[in-house]
């Protein structure tokens, strides 16, 4: 089983200079560190399905960004997702951290070393092609989120 | 020596760290990278690094829809960390003044950082119509030293490949 960390920029991961990785995939939206990581908890074969929900449930720019693998034997805590998609609602998990610090000695222990194998990339195509197929199927979530956003993945 | 010249920091960044041994002379408030600041260091000491702080003030969405002249404003002026920057880059695109936004975003697709560079990208994705930024976007895909942000480049060109162009 995957922590999938849905990613925010392709070039993150360019540097590995940890200070960036943090400032751009693990900063909140009160301008602090987040060290409560929203991750979801999913075999690999879900990962493009928990990315469309991703992107599409929470309105978040639907890029071919690298999404991280963060499972390195952490507790993670069951909260709900937000997607409002039932299976990435389920899948939802927070990954905690006491301070910065310890963050920081995750990140730079036990993923930035591997982050090329921790890696799961879904092109954009990829997830637009998904939910077409998916709402095609009659899928009642899909139908329904195209109903609403008829205009998806544009803005 | 050449004197620093009086800088106004926006309210919203708090102060202005730096590293390195520096004069004593400069406080925070003219601690911001430039020739002057440079031209004020001791001999020995050739390097210097401005970590400029997060960003504190609203979402750059927001000010995208609220207060965009702000917005393009903080684009210019070298204010804001690449870890800000290329979001309020991305956020900008949404600028309904489309040339104003459009002519703000364009030299940011040679700033240093690939960070800035992709969010740049994302900014300007909306106005692939407009033949001069596909043109840019089209150099960007196949030059740019940065795989991500060529690949950045090349999802939005393709993603736009539909769409009516215009002028």
């Amino acid at each position: 089983m995957l922590a999938l960390r849905v990613g925010r920029r392709r070039t993150t991961w360019e540097s590995n200079e940890i200070d960036k990785i943090i400032r751009t995939e693990f900063w909140g939206d009160n301008g602090e560190v987040d060290l409560e990581i929203s991750v979801y908890r999913v075999e690999q074969t879900d990962v493009l399905r928990t990315v469309a929900e991703h992107c599409a449930g929470l309105g978040v720019t639907t890029r071919g960004f690298p999404n991280l693998n963060l499972e390195a034997g952490r507790l993670l805590d069951e909260t709900p997702g937000e997607t409002g998609f039932s299976f990435t609602v389920a899948a939802h998990r927070d990954l905690r951290f006491a301070s910065e610090g310890e963050l920081r000695e995750f990140l730079s222990k036990a993923i930035i070393p591997e982050a090329t194998q921790r890696t799961h990339k879904v092109e954009r195509s990829q997830m637009v092609a998904y939910a077409r197929d998916r709402a095609a199927a009659g899928d009642p979530e899909w139908v329904s989120f195209f109903e609403r956003n008829p205009r998806w993945p544009k803005e | 020596m050449t004197r620093p010249r009086s800088i106004t920091i926006p309210p919203e960044i708090a102060s202005t760290r730096t590293s390195g041994s520096i004069d004593p002379r400069f406080t925070d408030d003219t601690a911001i990278l430039n020739s002057s600041y440079l031209g004020g260091l001791r001999d020995s000491v050739r390097f210097v690094e401005v970590v400029l702080p997060p960003w504190k003030g609203p979402p750059f969405k927001d000010l995208a829809d609220t207060n965009p002249s702000r917005l393009l404003e903080l684009l210019g002026t070298g204010f804001l960390a690449v870890e800000d920057l290329t979001f309020a880059a991305e956020a900008a695109g949404r600028i309904s003044d489309v040339e104003a936004a459009v002519k703000a975003l364009l030299p940011l697709l040679e700033h240093q950082s690939p960070l800035v560079r992709e969010g740049t990208i994302y900014g300007l994705s909306r106005h692939v119509g407009r033949d001069w930024v596909r043109m840019r976007l089209e150099f960007v895909a196949k030059n740019d030293p940065s795989p991500g942000v060529r690949e950045a480049a090349k999802e939005t060109l393709e993603d736009d490949d539909s769409r009516e162009r215009v002028q």
